[in-house]
């Protein structure tokens, strides 16, 4: 009895380390895992030179490459995520179960995202099954049937080892997930760069490297976790008499919307590459070319890259966070934003603070993310764009709530120590 | 399907229980043969061979067939072989549960006494202070024939009483007793003031009651504080004047109330006023106190006046709670709307939920009627595992299918039907009611049809008949209208309870003179003077009545266990004779009840969780006895109304029928259950994060109290207030030697003012020392000052000094320790907005909480050294 109540009082840190690891290690081993009836060396030979899918190599963890069994990896689960995130901003009866049905509307939530995330996996394994065609030995029904059964269980898979993570392990799973990923890849992005490079290679070189990277993780940190607290004050709080109290604010994020406008903005720049494709007329593919960062001339490409991200951080952070409900949560709670009247000036007020937030944290995130692509066209070292800024966003922000979480762990066992 | 594959999981628990049953079995024939000093004698030889590393296991089965064979000859009572696997699930730490009747106090008799053979004390909860002392003076003598001693603690009992009661081998208390003792004992200023031993084990009766239902309501020591009485006055003829949807909305889930901007410009134009949220002057949280009192807390549902007072009724259990008030001025505002007088505001000196209280134990057990619905919720915050003891003979009771009205008036009107027809009928109905207003309702109403009836719930004078009505609720005919006070703990006997009529005829036979006032049927039937005249005989009526043991040997006249004592020999024999007649009198009525078909149980409205409908369900049909139950709802009842409106207001639409038939759709009973499910999900949501929230200020709680006993059983703190002014020193100089701009001289200055010394330090000298040495050469000054504060003070009188070192070290600790609290309810309360941050809101509400912990420990260390080395004699002449 003493022990159980203990074991479930305070679950070990080092137990739920262990157990995160040895998920990420099962997650890593399934990724090399290869899917039989495939010509893999062919296979690899042909899409090393492919950027989209090195962009999606980033996130599954070089899964792509092999074609192993976990090759969708985390994607699906993270985009049924963000839709269903989308659809209950936007779907009052979801919206409806994730704010007010507690416990219970939220696992509805959690269990709808599973099932988005089913679709999608079963979606993207059946075009990935199609499109490894060329390099598949025997290529039929049943290889398709088995294929993207095979590739959607994995993900599914993936999807609860995540789960598990959040549950009994540290940290928050899928990010935990993508961060493994995100880091797996350097070893083989320096390689390449440092093989290509290794004619020319110089000190400064490495110097400039290594500045630039310092800086840009400072950036990032400061974006990310950029905070304006706005001070707050309760009905309870004033009954009490506890005015000067320095825990009660609300925080808003200098950068609300993390690094969806970067994925976006990237998505729609796909858009000029394909279309470049698909038109015959050479005048409208160079122009088309402008934008889609192939030219010589990258000017107009960052130049839209930039205004995109911009237009998507305000776009994104709409979406997620509206003033007017903001404002009715503070009423509900009998609290009132300090020296602002309740209602339509505390809306208007959140609105304001909220644009300016938003315009700064943008410009901020619009620059981490075209960095990379000066630096390259500066120095020719391309290390960066090949980690990209969304990766490196990824990987600080994961970062930063993973040790938080370990370092709150460890809180309840300085009680013990602290008094004297 | 699973079922079929792997048998009934519960029966596999069960299982090895049996084994061990059997072995008791076998054990019985052998301790039956052995004289009541040869049993006696068995707890010598427990406790002996116990401290010999005899495993508890292998003595088990003796120890069991010791209690239960003691009991048979004490009580007359002998356990049957199911309470004995009862016995053992307690004994496991795990949770029994049993049905309504099947003596679950007996059960609780075989682990106390194992575990109390270990001499560290065993407590037994109960509900309330009339089980207590019922149980402890019952069953409590079969632990007192086994050599064992027992304690009882009791509402209004002395310090001195309560620690020579904990100090006993066996313990019976309620669970608000034993928290607040826990709680008064961590506010001690000497040693001598503590009641409680450590924890060791204990057995909680109703036990779903306590750590579920009660989990929300925190236990809390208050100190004064004040209020500003014509503020609440003020507010509560604001809220009078905003209107309902205009002004504020309700948002009935939550419990809460919102202004809307018209309602916000409303108050203030009433007081003149430009911002109710000004710091200066603040009215936000009357207005919205007043508010609440008027839509949200009702007479008669959620609280009583009772001489001029406010008195909160408790949902769960329909009884009032004396001396609880809602906190954060709300009740002051109920006050102010209900024109009483307003009672000054509290704060809060110490607290602690039941949820963390019970877990203190090391070893916990419960038992329980219902506790399987809820045996998840138990198992993941307690660590309690739910198993169910089969019912000694098998439940006969018939649960009828749910009656769906469409509006309240026409379910209602079906409820009175039925009563009617039951009464014609002959059989006892007793009716669950959730509030004090619509048992009300429905007596009226009954009262139009012509059907006599009682009424059971929270108002005084009907509180003071409670055991009256319960012993007569189960007669022929008996119609019974009850709030939820007829749940736990009630058992109706079919035809009436015997004993109870006895006792009272017992009780009125010593205080009645004359035989025609003589309310109770005995006077005309039993020869009544001749039972009195043998009673004087014995004894002198006059000086027994006023012997303030009365009452108590009355009681035991009425048990069946051993004595010596001449009156109660007496008064038992008197009380058997008229046992006989009762039960010569009820026994045709009795079977004529069985033979109706038992209690009939009706329930007005879906509670809560479906537990607590089990519980009203669970009246009926005990220990192999008929009996029934029917729900009637309608669709307009809260629970239907607040947890799934829009698909009952479909349904609504889409039903045709008349208002007067019971609607039966497949559609609607889903969405019913479907509605309670999500307010049990709810509120465990709410308890699960109470839970999760509660756990920082319990390690807080528990560092500080430590700390605190520490205090007390240490005789000499010159130490103790050294190593904190050493503490408080080193942070000071660590400071100045990590930060940036480093000000030897404000630092220097710090440690002057702390220690009460000026101009004291050299600056020049301490620049030229490195860190170690500066605080070696600052510390071994201190201890210098310290010496001759001693002296100093020790001048006055002997000893002086650690007198002052600790009052001032338990006042600051206090005080902090009650600041603290504050803090961390408005931290908890503005914790969620984190959440926008896209910050976790619990991690965050750790961090936070542990820096404002850390804070109060370094401010009682520097205020108390502050305090010690300030001190000045003042010499008297």
């Amino acid at each position: 009895m003493n022990t159980s109540i203990k074991s479930i009082k305070k679950q070990d840190l080092k137990d739920r380390i262990v157990f995160t690891l040895f998920l990420i290690v099962m997650s890593r081993l399934g990724t090399f895992l290869p899917i039989p009836g495939v010509d893999h060396d062919a296979f690899y030979q042909s899409i090393i030179s492919n950027p989209l899918v090195n962009f999606l190599n980033v996130f599954s963890g070089g899964g792509f490459a092999s074609i192993g069994v976990f090759a969708l990896g985390i994607v699906p689960y993270i985009n049924a995520s963000i839709i269903v995130q989308l659809a209950t901003n936007s779907i009052p009866s979801l919206e409806k179960l994730q704010k007010e049905e507690g416990e219970l509307g939220r696992q509805k939530i959690v269990q709808l995202t599973r099932y988005v995330a089913l679709v999608w996996a079963l979606i993207q394994s059946i075009g990935v099954s199609f499109w490894v065609r060329p390099y598949v030995f025997n290529w039929d029904l049943n290889f398709v049937f088995a294929m993207s059964l095979t590739l959607t269980i994995g993900s599914m898979l993936i999807m609860w080892f995540s789960e598990q993570i959040t549950e009994k392990g540290i940290g928050n799973g899928p990010s935990l997930l993508i961060f493994i990923n995100i880091i797996s890849g350097l070893p083989k992005l320096l390689q390449s760069q440092i093989q290509s490079t290794r004619l020319n290679i110089q000190a400064l070189d490495i110097f400039v490297l290594v500045f630039i990277f310092s800086v840009m993780i400072i950036g990032i940190i400061f974006i990310q976790e950029g905070i304006k607290r706005i001070p707050i004050i309760s009905a309870r709080q004033l009954g009490k008499g506890q005015m000067d109290n320095k825990t009660s604010y609300l925080p808003l994020k200098l950068n609300q919307s993390g690094v969806m406008p970067i994925i976006f903005a990237s998505a729609v720049l796909v858009l000029p590459a394909y279309l470049a494709q698909l038109v015959s007329n050479e005048q409208l593919r160079t122009v088309l070319h402008l934008f889609d960062g192939t030219s010589n001339n990258k000017l107009l490409y960052l130049l839209f890259y930039f205004t995109l991200i911009l237009f998507f951080s305000y776009f994104y952070t709409s979406l997620i966070l509206n003033p007017n409900d903001v404002s009715k949560n503070l009423k509900k709670m009998e609290s009132s934003i300090y020296g602002v009247r309740p209602g339509k000036a505390t809306t208007e007020y959140l609105q304001k603070t909220l644009n300016r937030l938003t315009f700064l944290g943008a410009l901020f995130l619009a620059f981490i993310a075209i960095v990379p692509n000066i630096i390259e066209t500066l120095t020719n070292l391309s290390v960066f764009k090949g980690l990209g800024g969304t990766s490196l966003l990824i990987i600080v922000g994961v970062q930063v709530d993973t040790s938080k979480q370990i370092q709150t762990y460890l809180i309840s066992k300085n009680y013990e120590t602290i008094v004297r | 399907m699973l079922n079929v594959l792997f048998g009934d999981p519960n029966e596999r628990r069960i299982n090895p229980y049996k084994q061990i049953v059997n072995k008791i079995n076998y054990l019985e024939a052998k301790l039956k043969k052995l004289t009541d000093s040869e049993l006696q004698e068995q707890t010598e030889r427990f406790i002996k061979l116990l401290s010999n590393n005899s495993s508890n296991e292998e003595l088990l089965p003796e120890i069991y067939a010791t209690v239960r064979e003691a009991s048979l000859r004490v009580l007359g009572l002998r356990h049957f072989d199911v309470q004995l696997i009862g016995g053992l699930i307690l004994n496991d730490g795990k949770i029994a549960e049993m049905k309504t009747g099947e003596g679950k106090t007996l059960v609780a008799l075989l682990p106390t006494y194992l575990n109390a053979l270990a001499g560290f004390g065993v407590h037994v909860v109960t509900v309330n202070d009339y089980l207590a002392r019922r149980d402890s003076e019952w069953v409590g003598q079969v632990h007192k024939f086994l050599g064992l001693t027992v304690g009882l603690i009791q509402e209004g009992m002395s310090q001195f009483e309560r620690r020579e009661n904990y100090l006993k081998d066996v313990t019976y208390a309620t669970n608000s007793e034993l928290g607040f003792d826990y709680l008064r004992d961590n506010m001690a200023i000497d040693l001598e003031d503590i009641v409680q031993r450590p924890f060791y084990f204990c057995v909680i009766d109703e036990v779903d009651s306590i750590l579920i239902d009660e989990a929300r309501t925190p236990l809390i020591i208050s100190g004064p504080g004040n209020s500003p009485v014509n503020k609440y006055i003020k507010a509560n003829v604001i809220s009078q004047d905003l209107i309902k949807d205009i002004d504020y909305e309700i948002d009935e889930k939550a419990r809460n109330v919102i202004l809307t901007d018209n309602g916000i410009l409303k108050c203030e134009n009433l007081l003149g006023n430009t911002d109710i949220f000004n710091l200066q002057d603040p009215w936000a949280p009357y207005i919205f106190n007043a508010i609440k009192a008027k839509e949200l807390f009702l007479e008669n549902i959620h609280y009583i006046i009772r001489n001029q007072e406010i008195v909160i009724v408790d949902e769960f259990t329909g009884r009032i709670m004396s001396g609880r008030r809602w906190s954060d001025g709300l009740h002051q505002a109920i006050e102010a709307k209900e024109s009483v007088p307003i009672q000054s505001e509290t704060q809060t000196l110490a607290s602690i939920t039941y949820q963390n209280f019970f877990l203190l134990y090391p070893k916990l057990s419960g038992m329980t009627g219902t506790a399987k619905t809820e045996e998840t919720e138990l198992d993941r915050i307690y660590g309690l595992e739910v198993n169910c003891v089969p019912t000694h003979k098998i439940m006969q009771r018939v649960d009828f299918p749910d009656l769906i009205y469409k509006t309240q008036y026409s379910k209602w009107k079906s409820i009175a039907d039925e009563c009617l027809d039951m009464h014609n009928l002959g059989r006892p109905v007793l009716i669950g009611t959730t509030s004090v207003e619509k048992s009300e309702l429905l007596s009226s109403l009954l009262k139009e049809y012509g059907v006599p009836h009682n009424l059971l719930n929270a108002k005084p004078e009907n509180v003071q008949r409670e055991a009256e009505i319960v012993a007569q609720a189960g007669r022929l005919g008996a119609v019974t209208i009850a709030t939820n006070m007829a749940g736990r703990g009630t058992d109706i006997l079919l035809g009436g309870n015997t004993s109870y009529m006895a006792r009272t005829a017992l009780i009125d036979l010593l205080h009645v003179n004359d035989a025609s006032t003589i309310s109770t049927d005995i006077a005309t039937n039993v020869d009544f003077l001749k039972l009195k005249t043998f009673i004087q005989t014995k004894l002198d009526i006059e000086t027994f009545i006023n012997d303030p043991q009365c009452n108590l040997k009355l009681g035991l006249a009425c048990e069946k266990s051993f004595t010596n004592d001449e009156q109660i020999i007496t008064l038992r024999a008197v009380y058997q004779v008229l046992i006989e007649y009762y039960e010569k009198l009820l026994s045709p009525e009795k079977l004529r009840v069985q033979s109706l078909g038992g209690l009939h149980v009706i329930g007005t409205e879906r509670h809560e969780s479906r537990r607590i409908d089990n519980q009203l369900r669970g009246r009926a049909g005990r220990q192999g006895d008929p009996g029934s139950s029917r729900f009637f709802l309608s669709l307009d009842d809260n629970l239907l109304r607040i947890f799934n409106g829009d698909k009952i207001a479909k349904i609504m639409d889409q039903l045709q029928i008349d208002e007067d038939l019971p609607i039966e759709s497949k559609l609607l009973n889903s969405s019913l259950e479907s509605a309670q499910k999500k307010v049990e999900a709810y509120y465990y949501d709410a308890r699960k994060q109470l839970f999760d929230y509660d756990e920082v200020l319990n390690y807080q709680r528990q560092a500080i109290y430590f700390e605190r006993r520490k205090i007390l059983e240490t005789n000499n703190l010159r130490s103790w207030i050294l190593q904190y002014a050493e503490t408080t020193i080193e942070q000071y100089i660590e400071d100045y030697f990590s930060k940036e701009a480093n000000n030897l001289e404000a630092c220097l200055a710090n440690i002057e003012f702390l220690l009460g010394l000026n101009n004291f330090f050299d600056v020049i000298y301490c620049s030229t020392l490195n860190r170690n040495d500066l605080k070696q050469f600052i510390i071994q000054q201190l201890y210098i000052a310290y010496d001759l504060k001693e002296s100093q003070i020790d001048l006055i009188e002997t000893g002086l000094m650690r007198e002052l070192e600790r009052s001032f070290l338990l006042q600051k600790i206090d005080s902090s320790w009650k600041e603290h609290l504050q803090q961390i309810t408005i931290l908890r309360e503005s914790i969620g907005w984190r959440g926008y941050g896209q910050k976790d809101p619990l991690i965050e509400y750790k961090n936070e909480a542990f820096n404002l912990f850390v804070n109060m420990v370094s401010k009682i260390r520097q205020s108390v050294v502050y305090l010690v080395f300030r001190s000045q004699p003042i010499l008297k002449n």
